[in-house]
């Protein structure tokens, strides 16, 4: 029981991070990323590049901090100044060549095989590391949302035409919130390949870019607070799937799939009910401390 | 001075501006008027660089402004409002204000990592002029309520409020009375009774003749894309073929 | 050469018939619907259920499996994105993915994750060196009648002058006095049932997953932005187009070519021509455009 609370909030840490990402892509800026599993696989990916080629674990970490924010900058470039339609379907398209490319040329990290990457056999450090992640993902993010920074971020969010009549360029603020949150998604892919072990392309679908955006959608996807709720009651239920389905007698497959029916059902019923998810964006106050 | 230089763009067919030239002088407040889809607003996009021109450029005190680039004309110094105010809805009035003047060190992230003393010190400088213009504006009240919960002359005067946080060498202004209450009106003419003072340019697009003929000194008239007649307001109001392009009839 | 224009042509069609719904949808309520291309899974379960479990001739099994995706598509939008009209385009898109995981979820559930087959076996045929079978031949020979019969709804009825209206421009169509609510019901069951059938001959073509919308997804998104998100018949051509790059790229000895080792591209990297089209594509048509103030 200990072992799975440990492995439990490990992975919520991890997911967390990836739900900060988005925050900042689209909570804050409004920017509406369906390839988010894209920066996370890179990172991971630079960890397998680095493990099948018998690199050290820092080469690794180094691949894929540099390589997520560069990619992003890529993915960008075509989307750039078009309507947000084809921003998502850039994205989306993005993060699935990324996948087929690994699925499809074994030489990266084993193809459709996988790769093993070294294990952080520790599960509490690798649980401590993980929180150390979130902890300053989360700072970073605080410290942007409530900046001059997070302001005008948000002014392109609600109209980025009013954002360039005030003289700021959307395009480049763009292009600095997918670096930030590219970096980010990209370090947790890192350590996610360190905490599992193991590689596959398999474990970087649209499923999982949905994973997060339900996440974050029921959370509240402008509140800090509210993506790591809603980031720790999905994933939780993710990773307890296997324990329900024991409990109840169901086949694995059913309830693997009855909770997927339930998160896109989550999606549909929030935007109807509750738009701005379990948790709002705070007014920002005159009056409230201005550090 | 903003110069307009033979200014074309059409769609297709339909040509929204034909060769249309203006001149802006600084201290002074240039009006333009005509009927609906005559091209005022067209002009004004061309001119914040909000619609790229098929012809003619445009220059401020003798710089030309690259054109469809919102960002640059601003830059250059170029401000715009709108006829439907454009705002951050779900952002309280005083951080619209906030936004309004030339980007703060804060933007940069930069700085906000290794600078924080320096962000500190500029914001709080910068609250202190929002919340002075919020003041002269009168909406220091509200400062903390969310820019929809406003009324839709007030969004007028809060766009007008955040154009003037930076302190733009020329103002556009589009229909800034239109369907706003005769006090608030009062509030604008003050406000850009001020603004000339200063000795900067201003661009009035208004339908509310009282207000052109009460602040303007020349006015421009634009019918089906072209300039059909220019003067002071008295001089229009005396021109047989601008009435009549108002009413409709066969010029 | 005829052979690649023949597989061009059976697979474009495949693909039309689906992104043409996705076109037509966002022409009318401007957002791009990610559940549409769950729509075909719907119908090909549907139709599978029609024509494999409970032997109903193919045609009936076919033909009432689309009309019945029309209708859940109807549901689907009276339930939910009716309620959501006046959202953004970005929440629209959210929600639609979320129908999307609902309906692969409760297709999954009900009839498990392994993949199916339509029991058919059409006959091979052969013309100017090119081999394909009936079952293609019929493929085209639906795909063009349904364009055909969207056709003559879209410009020739008073139902799809109203739908163009709307698509047009709504404001103005509503103050006409044209029922909106009504036309875009009619435009959810049109494009349900095109998905549906899409899907369907999908099907019959390869065979039946739950997630076999993620094979389409890319291919039939592809295909509606090289037509042009918003116009009905562009996606079509879209799909013609994009299918004759991949089927192109695909067999030509690129290799030979460029370095003397025969060499073409691998057939997995299908997927990879579609996104790169896309890309093309949007590259060329931004250059053109300018941020335009509302």
């Amino acid at each position: 029981m200990i072992d799975f609370a440990i492995f439990a909030v490990t992975m919520i840490a991890i997911w967390s991070v990836l739900g900060i990402s988005l925050h900042l892509q689209f909570g804050l800026t409004g920017l509406v990323n369906f390839g988010q599993v894209m920066p996370f696989a890179v990172g991971a990916y630079g960890a397998g590049f680095a493990a099948a080629h018998g690199l050290p674990i820092a080469a690794g970490i180094a691949i894929g901090a540099l390589l997520t924010p560069l990619l992003g900058l890529l993915v960008i470039q075509p989307a750039g100044r078009l309507a947000q339609d084809y921003w998502a379907l850039v994205t989306l398209g993005a993060g699935e060549i990324f996948r087929l490319t690994m699925l499809n040329v074994p030489a990266i990290a084993g193809g459709v095989e996988g790769t093993t990457v070294y294990r952080i056999a520790d599960r509490s450090l690798a649980m401590l590391l993980a929180l150390a992640l979130l902890g300053a993902a989360a700072l970073l993010a605080r410290r942007i949302g409530r900046s001059p920074l997070g302001r005008i971020l948000r002014v392109l969010r609600e109209d980025e035409t009013l954002g360039a009549t005030l003289g700021r360029n959307p395009f480049a603020l763009h292009r600095l919130v997918t670096v930030v949150s590219w970096t980010l998604a990209g370090l947790a892919g890192v350590l996610y390949a360190h905490v599992v072990g193991y590689l596959s392309p398999g474990a970087f679908t649209v499923g999982e870019t949905f994973l997060i955006w339900t996440a974050v959608v029921l959370g509240g996807p402008a509140s800090l607070p509210g993506v790591v709720l809603g980031t720790a009651v999905v994933e939780l239920t993710a990773v307890s799937t296997r324990f329900v389905a024991q409990w109840s007698h169901l086949p694995f497959e059913l309830t693997a799939n009855l909770r997927l029916g339930t998160f896109g059902l989550v999606l549909v019923l929030v935007f109807l009910f509750r738009p701005d998810g379990l948790l709002r964006e705070a007014k920002a106050r005159s009056d409230a401390d201005r550090r | 001075m903003l110069i307009a230089a033979d200014i074309a763009l059409s769609y297709g067919e339909l040509h929204a501006l034909r060769g249309v030239s203006i001149a802006a002088e600084p201290g002074r407040i240039l009006g333009l008027v005509g009927p609906n889809g005559s091209g005022k607003s067209t002009l004004l996009n061309v001119l914040a660089g909000l619609q790229r021109p098929d012809n003619g450029n445009v220059t401020l005190d003798g710089r030309t402004i690259p054109p469809g680039l919102p960002h640059v004309a601003a830059q250059h110094g170029i401000g715009r409002t709108f006829q439907v105010p454009r705002l951050a809805r779900r952002l309280t009035v005083l951080q619209n204000m906030l936004v309004g003047a030339p980007p703060p060190p804060g933007e940069s992230l930069w700085h906000l990592l290794f600078r924080p003393r320096q962000v500190r010190r500029h914001e709080r400088a910068l609250h202190a002029a929002a919340m002075a213009m919020l003041h002269r504006i009168g909406l220091a009240h509200q400062a903390d309520d969310y820019a929809d919960a406003l009324s839709g002359g007030q969004q007028k005067l809060l766009s007008m409020g955040m154009l003037l946080m930076g302190a733009p060498r020329a103002l556009l202004l589009d229909e800034p009375a239109a369907g706003v209450n005769p006090a608030l009106i009062a509030r604008q003419i003050d406000l850009l009774r001020a603004v000339r003072a200063e000795g900067r340019i201003v661009v009035l697009v208004e339908h509310n003749m009282e207000m052109v003929a009460d602040l303007c000194d020349r006015v421009v008239v634009l019918d089906a894309g072209e300039v059909i007649a220019s003067g002071t307001p008295a001089e229009i109001r005396a021109d047989h073929r601008v009435m009549r392009s108002y009413l409709g009839e066969p010029a | 050469m005829t052979q690649i224009l023949v597989d061009s042509l059976v697979y474009a069609a495949e693909i039309a018939i689906i992104a043409i719904g996705i076109a037509l949808s966002y022409s009318v309520l401007r957002f791009a619907n990610f559940a549409h291309v769950q729509f075909a899974v719907v119908g090909a379960y549907l139709s599978y259920t029609f024509f494999a479990l409970l032997g109903w001739p193919v045609v009936a099994s076919v033909i009432l499996g689309a009309v019945a995706t029309g209708g859940i598509a109807v549901a689907t939008d009276r339930l939910v994105f009716a309620r959501l009209r006046g959202i953004s385009p970005d929440g629209k898109m959210i929600v639609s993915w979320g129908v999307a995981l609902f309906l692969r979820a409760a297709v999954a559930s009900v009839f498990g994750g392994g993949a199916r087959v339509f029991p058919l076996q059409p006959a091979p045929l052969s013309f100017a060196g090119a081999y394909f079978t009936m079952q293609d031949v019929t493929v085209a020979a639906a795909t063009l009648l349904a364009i055909g019969a969207l056709h003559l709804l879209l410009y020739r009825t008073k139902a799809g002058t109203a739908l163009r209206a709307l698509a047009g421009n709504p404001d103005l169509a509503r103050t006409r006095g044209i029922p909106a609510e009504r036309m875009i019901a009619l435009m959810w069951f049109v494009g349900g049932s095109y998905a549906g059938l899409g899907g369907t001959l999908f099907a019959m073509q390869t065979r039946l997953q739950p997630n076999m919308d993620l094979i389409m997804l890319l291919p039939v998104f592809s295909a509606v932005t090289i037509g042009g998100l918003d116009r009905v018949f562009g996606a079509a051509l879209g799909a013609l187009a994009l299918s004759l790059a991949q089927n192109l790229l695909i067999s030509v000895d690129l290799g030979s070519l460029l370095t003397g080792q025969p060499w073409s591209v691998p057939t997995q990297f299908r997927d990879f021509i579609a996104v790169g089209t896309m890309v093309l594509i949007l590259l060329l048509r931004r250059r053109g455009a300018t941020a335009q103030a509302r």
